[in-house]
């Protein structure tokens, strides 16, 4: 078995825990690494139904929508592709259950996790700020909770998902690329007062129990 | 000093809260509410500047953007502006203002010479002058270039923070002035998203300087009620102090919010400026109208204005630009400037027109006022040299173009002008509708437009005060209707703005006759162009719109000709015996007024921000060791590590040893990673590689190349099976976003048929590179993994835990030396880094950069993408025509590859250099040449493409591309440098272990 302690999220060198804030209600803008979030990719002719039997989350077919279901999270990122997030550790287990029930099919099932980081963005500022440098419409009108889109912050390409209206969204980043979105925010927000925030707490992620096919 | 003309009451300042600033060294007192430029006049400062060619004396012209003369150099030391108008600059407690392009004043100016020599210096001047001979152009250029410019640029760094924001609405109303506030009214209310931004700091527009009632209160007050009932609203977004700058297709217009440069320098704090980049669904122009020039002689002294601003300091401010006004005019709408000036104090001596038989509204009222009409008139001369003291007026002929009979003086310091009006049609030109010519107005509309979009105001030609506020209202609901919402234009509000209202019956005489000969009668006040000028570029056939507007510079410079370009089109078109709109205009281009470069940097500035840069998982060890960096595409990757007192040469040598003789490292995580799935993933790979992919076994892998279409190589890299429809792809650093775009491309729009899934998967796995004659020693301290030649052969990849961390190894190499390739989750990167460097202690391990890399690939003569190619290279090229299949029906590339010129006999091919002086090492990029000495274009047959000192060689060693290259062994050749010629011998491009034993060892 790994040594988890050994593991390094990409903004480790930051020391964010040491940052956290008592008092973040105060801030314009709140920060915060979700480290080791699974993220699991599936491009291809995926069968939605067994797909939400193996995993117990759904796939959306509405274009930048995301489903929740099973602790898990599904984004659409374009007609035959979709993410899977979820709580850290689960990614190898997903991957698993995806593979077998789609075994054969005509898919790529991709373990992403490592190659990407979560910067969570929340407070009275945060759509000003992402919007100093993503040029999606974020209004309420437009884009409300369960909606995701790839776009880019200035010149880092993002995958944005608004979790709650508070608002508070979930920015899924390249993990080498992270540092400098984790500054490009810090910057944009600071005139406005930053603040950075503990990691939420995740529920494990297990698989659904399997049913007996009743023919 | 005293506020000498500053009105006891009227106008929008504050009396009570003074406000002291320095002017030119000089401190004044102005109020709250002034403009810089309205507290100069408030304290009868009338000279203001000096023009940009002739250096004469020049005093405020207009009282908005279109200012052409008062430009300031604001502020001091880094936080200094050049070119900034005293008419749009708020004053502010502690402002320092400068006047500028004179020295030592504008009082005294020693360039006002070029006045006096003004006949030899006409347009077109420098061009004729500074041709010969050809070569002196590098000697006066420095001088020229010390002549020209107006204000001076910091020369610190901007202290000052800016940023950028996107916003999208529902409609944009750009211009708060009566239209566009009664729009943004009426499509504010059905609940769509407004964006209404205005340039002044108060919105309001030609209501703040007007005296006509809306709804029975002030036109300003209407205003401001109006603001706060859209201010109460959710979605509407209000932006003073906001110029749109540009607009663009699909509704794009960037805007620059001022929001700090008002304020005392104590009280500012965050950003100074904001660009809003909008994308509004609608949008609405109520930009308005800026008034024109009447082009007479010598209508450039101080003291000739506007009339429109004229009365703009009079009743906005109540300041008093003058005591004595002369108003000369063409239309009706001086002679209501010219009653509120006189209701505002200042003695109208007379009103000067060129038109026969004024008989308009206000002409009416200001006859019954007592104010002496003079009809059918003139000024033919402005005396007074830094204030108007004096001007003559003649009779004018029937056709307007002489004048005679006898001269007229009139005592006057203040001369209110007006030739008509300019709809401010910039924004609608830049969305691409083209602007329509109007008889009537004597001027440019904006026509149809192009994109969705409206003008209403003046913009649209509506001058009357009743029609802005009814075109604005039904625009505003028409385009909150277009937006998807339920609007209603409204009841319009009721006006008093008096009968006539909007009335111009203007007369167009675009050069106002003289009976002075050589009387400058200037057009463009700015950049010194005079009628006389347009008739000489005519003369000299600079008669295109675009050929007169350089040969004069009209329209340049600070203004973009805002008040001078009509005129001088239409003056051109009479010289060309055509109507204006076949003259045409110059393009407007963004943007409306000039922009800081520090507001569209916005945040992304300094070594943080200005490019995203990617870092590896090991990033904070190599830093903390040393490591000197290198930038390949966005990433940071360890060119070598610097120990105490090496220098960098030392460390790529020690680095490069250490290889070869016992064990060394390299973070290769950077290099891209696609993992690539599907029923048809073999087959895939065979069309995009030149060499075959289906036959490799599952737990190989194999270097390929890929072609583009061309036959040209495009990238390389280490692919391994990992399952039998599953591959591990890896791509160049540079090359891999590109890889991915291209395996796509083929994939979406040509190949549909196959079921291929490609992922990027580069900075899933960090990578470690394990080189030397220890590295199988040092790796199997770590792992279980049975590493043996036979159990672990070269060109093979085996899952294993390596320190414990879950890892894939590649027996691959990049050194030459034995060698293996660990790769991880990124995130246990740094612990498997930190404990191969533990582990390697006892053999003297030491992390590698990527200059080492290079030097020990080169001494195994292994080629890099883009370094030893550059587009024009074919894998034949470079001695590797064993990586083209000859098996394989089709691959990208085969067809190129078969093309005659790649098939030319003399095409340059890939070789090894060695210097006759081992010591020598020619520069990357030297080119070679049969001719060495031979005078320029000197011949060339080739170029050096790497090129280092290779310790383990113990000399120089090059590769270079050369034509023939390859059946040239032996041969001596030449490459000269800028001091010398490098004499080189051709060899085989492989320079150590020439068997490969190390490799496969």
């Amino acid at each position: 078995m790994v040594e988890t302690y050994l593991r390094q999220s990409p903004l480790a060198h930051r020391a964010l825990d040491a940052q956290v804030s008592d008092n973040t209600a105060d801030a314009a803008l709140v920060l915060t690494e979700r480290r080791f979030l699974a993220k699991v990719n599936i491009r291809g002719k995926v069968d939605g139904d067994a797909v939400k039997a193996a995993i117990g989350v759904a796939l959306p077919s509405e274009a930048n929508t995301v489903m929740e279901g099973n602790n898990l999270c599904a984004l659409w990122l374009g007609p035959s592709e979709w993410l899977i997030v979820g709580p850290p550790n689960a990614e190898k287990n997903i991957e698993e259950a995806l593979n077998e029930v789609l075994a054969g099919a005509s898919v790529g099932i991709v373990d992403v996790t490592e190659g990407r980081t979560t910067i969570s963005v929340s407070g009275p500022m945060a759509r000003d700020v992402i919007a100093m440098g993503c040029p999606l419409d974020l209004h309420p009108r437009v884009f409300s909770p369960g909606q995701c889109a790839q776009s880019f912050i200035s010149r880092s390409p993002i995958l944005l998902h608004q979790v709650d209206d508070s608002p508070s969204f979930d920015i899924h980043i390249e993990r080498s690329q992270s540092d400098y979105l984790w500054t490009w925010l810090e910057t944009g927000g600071a005139p406005y007062g930053v603040a950075v925030a503990g990691e939420p707490e995740t529920t494990n992620w297990r698989r659904p129990a399997r049913r007996k096919a009743t023919s | 000093m005293t506020q000498a003309f500053r009105n006891a009451d009227g106008g929008l300042i504050d009396r009570g809260t003074r406000i002291n600033f320095t002017y030119d060294g000089q401190r004044y007192q102005g109020n709250a509410g002034d403009t810089l430029a309205s507290a100069l006049l408030a304290n009868g400062v009338r000279l203001v500047g000096r023009s940009f060619k002739y250096h004469r004396p020049r005093g405020i012209v207009g009282s908005g953007a279109e200012e052409p003369n008062a430009l300031i150099q604001l502020g001091e030391g880094a936080l200094t502006e050049p070119n900034t108008r005293a008419t749009q600059i708020e004053l502010f407690e502690g402002l320092v203002a400068n006047s500028q392009n004179a020295w030592p004043g504008v009082g005294f100016d020693i360039g006002g010479i070029n006045n006096i020599v003004s006949k030899v210096i006409p347009a077109g001047f420098y061009y004729k002058t500074f041709m010969w001979p050809a070569k002196s152009w590098m000697l006066y250029e420095k001088f020229i270039r010390g002549a020209a410019g107006l204000g001076k640029a910091p020369t610190e760094p901007d202290p000052d923070i800016y940023e950028k924001r996107r916003v999208h609405c529902d409609v944009l109303v750009v211009g708060a002035g009566p239209a566009g506030l009664a729009a943004a009214r009426a499509a504010g209310a059905s609940g769509a998203r407004i964006i209404l931004a205005d340039e002044q700091s108060g919105f309001g527009g030609s209501l703040l300087s007007s005296k006509a009632t809306v709804d029975g209160k002030s036109g300003a007050q209407w205003a401001a009620d109006v603001t706060q009932e859209l201010a109460g609203q959710e979605e509407v977004r209000l932006l003073p102090r906001t110029t749109v700058t540009g607009y663009y297709d699909h509704n794009f217009l960037v805007a620059v919010e001022r929001i700090t440069d008002h304020l005392p320098f104590a009280d500012r704090k965050g950003p100074r400026q904001r660009v809003w980049k909008i994308r509004a669904k609608q949008v609405i122009l109520a930009t308005g109208a800026i008034e024109r020039p009447l082009v007479f002689a010598e209508n450039d002294r101080p003291g000739v204005m506007l009339a429109d601003a004229a009365k703009t300091y009079v009743n906005r401010f109540g300041a008093r630009p003058g005591s004595r006004a002369v108003v000369f005019t063409n239309n009706d709408s001086a002679y209501r400037a010219a009653i509120d000036a006189a209701d505002g104090g200042i003695h109208v001596v007379a009103i000067v027109d060129l038109r026969a038989k004024p008989e308009g509204t206000f002409v009416r009222q200001a006859r019954d006022r007592g104010i002496e009409v003079i009809a059918n008139s003139a000024i033919t001369a402005v005396k007074g040299a830094k204030q108007v003291s004096e001007v003559d007026v003649m009779t004018l002929s029937d056709d307007g173009t002489s004048v005679s009979g006898g001269r007229r003086s009139l005592d006057c310091d203040l001369v209110m002008m007006s030739g008509g009006w300019n709809p401010t049609v910039h924004l609608a030109s830049q969305s691409g509708a083209k602007t329509v010519w109007d008889d009537t107005l004597a001027t440019f509309l904006p026509g149809e437009p192009k994109q969705a979009q409206r003008n209403v105001g003046g913009v649209a030609g509506q001058f009357g005060l009743a029609a802005c506020l009814e075109s604005g209202a039904s625009a505003g609901a028409g385009a909150a209707l277009d937006a998807g919402f339920d609007a209603q234009a409204g009841k319009t509000p009721a006006i008093e703005a008096g009968e006539g209202d909007g009335e111009l019956n203007l007369r167009p005489i675009w050069t106002v006759p003289s009976d002075r000969k050589g009387a400058k009668r200037f057009h463009d006040f700015q950049n010194d162009v005079t009628a006389a000028d347009i008739a000489l570029a005519h003369r000299e056939n600079y008669a295109s719109v675009e050929h007169f507007k350089r040969y004069t510079t009209t329209g340049m410079g600070t203004d973009q000709g805002k008040t001078s370009n009509v005129n001088g089109l239409a003056i051109l078109a009479e010289l060309r015996n055509e109507p204006v709109p076949s003259v045409g205009h110059t393009t407007f281009r963004p943007f409306y007024t000039a922009v800081t470069v520090g507001a569209l940097a916005g945040n992304d500035t300094g070594p943080q921000l200005l490019d995203p840069v990617r870092k590896t998982a090991m990033h904070t060890w190599h830093e903390a060791h040393g490591a000197h960096f290198e930038d390949v595409g966005a990433w940071k990757r360890p060119y070598c590590y610097l120990r105490e007192g090496e220098s960098v040469k030392q460390a790529v040598d020690r680095e490069t040893l250490a290889t070869r003789t016992s064990v060394a490292i390299l973070d290769a995580s950077t290099l891209g990673k696609i993992d690539i799935q599907g029923p048809d993933a073999a087959e895939f790979l065979d069309r995009i590689y030149t060499n075959m992919f289906s036959s490799l076994k599952v737990g190989s892998c194999r270097y390929g190349f890929m072609c583009k279409d061309d036959g040209m190589v495009f990238d390389d890299g280490v692919t391994a099976r990992i399952g039998e429809n599953r591959f591990l792809m890896s791509t160049t650093t540079g090359g891999a976003p590109n890889v991915l775009n291209w395996l796509e491309e083929w994939l979406q729009t040509e190949w549909t048929d196959l079921e291929v899934y490609c992922t990027s998967v580069t900075t899933q796995w960090a990578a470690i590179a394990i080189a030397g004659p220890n590295s199988r020693r040092l790796l199997s301290e770590l792992t279980n993994v049975d590493l043996s030649n036979d159990a672990f052969p070269f060109m093979t990849w085996q899952d294993g835990d390596v320190a414990g961390i879950p890892s894939r190894i590649f027996r691959i190499s990049f050194s030459g030396e034995t060698g293996f390739e660990v790769q991880c989750p990124a995130s246990y990167a740094m612990a498997l880094w930190r404990a191969l460097m533990t582990a390697g202690e006892k053999f003297n391990i030491m992390p590698y950069g990527t200059e080492a890399m290079h030097v020990l690939r080169a001494e195994k003569g292994f080629v890099i993408v883009g370094q030893d190619t550059d587009g024009t290279t074919t894998p034949h090229d470079l001695g590797m025509s064993w990586i083209v299949s000859k098996k394989k029906d089709d691959f990208l590339g085969k067809r190129g590859l078969a093309r005659p010129d790649t098939l030319r006999e003399d095409r340059k091919q890939l070789v090894g250099l060695i210097t006759d002086d081992p010591n020598e090492v020619i520069p990357e990029g030297a080119h070679i040449s049969p001719e060495p000495h031979a005078p320029p274009p000197v011949p060339m047959e080739g170029w050096v493409s790497s090129s280092y000192y290779s310790p383990n060689c113990g000399r120089s060693i090059a590769l270079a591309l050369i034509q023939r290259g390859h059946e040239r062994m032996g041969e001596s050749v030449a490459i000269p440098l800028e001091d010398k010629v490098v004499r080189a011998k051709i060899v085989s491009s492989v320079f150590f272990d020439e068997e490969g034993e190390r490799l496969r060892g």
